[in-house]
């Protein structure tokens, strides 16, 4: 009886073996199962942040453009203060959706990160030519300075046409409407940009031909009668025309000038890093170096009797354009993102529109000249005040200095000095900024005692 | 007639011994082949997991490198990995250098599996973790990303 209790091992041990190589196998197919599931989950971790973040910088910017345009009648304060308000109502927008994914979302304006700047606008009712406030077909429009969202509206209809062939040969003795950008401030327009109604096509078509510093040219044509061009972004109308993206290889600050601007019908737009006076005012170190290219002096050339005019009008009522405005150039938020898998912090400046760098060169804010005394002999005592900001904070030096006549005969560094100069003299006070990597920018005003601070010569 | 007694009961003795001959040489072939099967299958799997694995620790990487250049000063993306693969722990190990190797390993059987991925950001190397949850953070001081154990 002992044999048979031993018979039948050999296969209970082989069934045993078999039975444990089957589970592992089972376990074996279980990871690659699970291995599969792992692989085929959503995989891009980073999305929803940079989807939020998207939509709140293109929902700032939007701010940063409706402010600008609505709220610059009440003075600088004032179009900052709304656009704080607007920040909140992007927050909640933005907030919501992100609550029902399960994320939380924060947006903050960071404060003092605002920067001044000033917008010029000509968008008259029905369209205008781009002459000056003065009727100037060929003027500056911008003298040391970086623009951002510079748009130009054209109307096929009422712009002047050209054929091609004629423009691309020499744009702005052609006679058609030119945007020039001189970036090395000596006088010649290394970049242009004409802009005309299309002879060649027989239709209502918008051109534009570009220049470029060596001379080459390329010409986009838009197939529509009422075209915007942004030279901030190179697009035509839909289309993107690669020969308008020169505007980021501009060394910066840079002049834009307006030729033959009687040419055209339509409107234009652009912010700039310069400060003017205020909302009813068109003084400010930004108008006046764009009016001392254009008269020769700050507050306009005697001689031709235009003083104290100015090529832009600051008066909303007035219904004068092109005006300036102060406006918002730029400002950062600040942006809160946590999720299950994610927590993120990120700070983001919001300039819409605008290419290349940001803005390095120092701002003057202000610059005046007054007389120390005008009651006494002491006449031709002048007083010279400045601010001066700069976007990056390093700020080197401000000086002044007064030219008689192209001479150099006084000169400081400290805000409120006076300097003592010969009576019944004409002086030329140029404020200069600067750096410390090298960056200057420069506002001129011309003086004659006359008793007070408009300082026109007289 | 004794020899004819002799014979008998040789086939049942002969028949018992070619059947359990032929039966161990079967289930010996059988184990053996099983058993070589299984490794095969789990090595195979292994290295499956472990490539799924350091694709997504990668891409973990290239999200936080995006996210520190859109702006961000704190950037922390955690992920829950298992604690081991088949039943096996590994290692993860983070070079830097451009592009960044991220080596996945187990011991015995010794399986090891590199995946690359390219960012802007410099990422600490010389990092060894073990399985489990994984974090990658921007390091605002050093200006680089650390993958480190959540």
């Amino acid at each position: 009886m002992a044999t048979v209790r031993d018979r039948g091992q050999l296969v209970l041990i082989a069934g045993l073996a078999l039975a444990i190589s089957l589970v592992a196998i089972a376990l074996v197919l279980n990871s690659a199962i699970y291995t599969h599931n792992l692989a085929s989950r959503y995989d891009s971790p980073g999305d929803g942040v940079v989807r939020s973040n998207h939509d709140i910088r293109e929902s700032a910017g939007a701010n940063v453009r409706y402010v600008n345009e609505e709220y610059a009648d009440g003075g600088y304060s004032t179009v900052l203060t709304n656009y704080e308000d607007g920040i909140p109502d992007i927050e909640a927008a933005v907030a919501e959706d992100a609550a029902i994914h399960g994320r939380l979302l924060r947006v903050t304006h960071v404060s003092n990160s605002d920067v001044e700047g000033v917008r010029i606008v000509d968008d008259e009712d029905g369209g205008s030519d781009f002459t000056s406030r003065t009727g100037a077909a060929d003027w500056t429009v911008v003298k040391d300075a970086q623009v951002r969202a510079f748009t130009v509206r054209a109307d096929a209809a009422t712009t002047s046409p050209f054929q091609v062939g004629t423009v691309e040969s020499g744009l702005v003795s052609s006679g058609a409407f030119t945007v020039g950008f001189d970036d090395d401030s000596d006088g010649n327009d290394e970049w242009q940009v004409a802009i005309y109604e299309n002879d060649d096509t027989g239709d209502d078509d918008i051109s534009v031909t570009v220049e470029n510093p060596d001379g080459s040219v390329q010409t986009c044509t838009s197939a529509s009668s009422e075209v915007e061009l942004s030279l901030s972004t190179g697009r035509i109308g839909s289309e993107a025309c690669s020969g308008l993206l020169f505007v980021e290889e501009l060394s910066k600050p840079y002049d834009i000038n307006f030729s033959n601007a009687g040419a055209i019908d339509g409107s234009y737009r652009l912010v700039a890093d310069g400060v003017v006076g205020g909302p009813d005012v068109t003084t400010g170190a930004f108008t006046d170096r764009v009016d001392a290219m254009n008269y020769g002096a700050h507050c306009g050339d005697a001689d031709a009797g235009t003083e104290q005019s100015t090529f832009y009008s600051a008066d909303a009522a007035s219904g004068e354009y092109p005006r300036v405005t102060p406006a918002l150039y730029e400002a950062m938020i600040d942006t809160t993102y946590d999720s299950d898998s994610i927590t993120y912090e990120g700070r983001h400046r919001i300039a819409p529109g605008e290419t290349g760098e940001r803005p390095q060169t120092p701002v003057i804010t202000s610059f005046s000249v007054g007389e120390a005394d005008t009651t006494n002999s002491s006449d031709g005592n002048y007083t010279v005040s400045w601010t001066v900001i700069d976007p990056n904070n390093n700020l080197d030096t401000v000086k002044v200095e007064a030219f008689d006549n192209g001479t150099l005969v006084a000169d400081t560094t400290i805000d409120g000095d006076t300097l003592d100069l010969e009576t019944n003299r004409r002086y030329t006070f140029r404020v200069t900024a600067q750096d410390t990597d090298g960056n200057t920018r420069t506002a001129s005003q011309v003086h004659r005692e006359d008793g007070g601070e408009s300082g026109c010569p007289a | 007639m004794s020899c004819m007694n002799d014979d008998r009961g040789v086939s049942t003795v002969v028949g018992f011994v070619l059947t359990l001959g032929i039966t161990s040489l079967l289930v010996i072939g059988l184990l053996v082949g099983t058993s070589g099967f299984v490794d095969g299958q789990r090595q195979s799997t292994v290295r499956d997991e472990m490539e799924v694995l350091g694709q997504q620790l990668a891409a973990d990487i290239a999200a936080a490198d995006r996210l520190n250049r859109t702006g961000g000063d704190t950037v922390a993306i955690d992920r829950p990995f298992p604690d081991d693969v088949t039943g096996l722990s590994y290692q993860i190990t983070v070079d830097s250098g451009q592009p960044v190797r991220i080596t996945l390993a187990t011991t015995n059987p010794d399986v090891s599996v590199e995946v690359t991925v390219r960012t802007v950001t410099d990422v600490a190397g010389g990092t060894t973790l073990n399985g489990g949850d994984v974090e990658v953070v921007y390091d605002e001081s050093a200006d680089e990303l650390v993958v480190q154990n959540g």
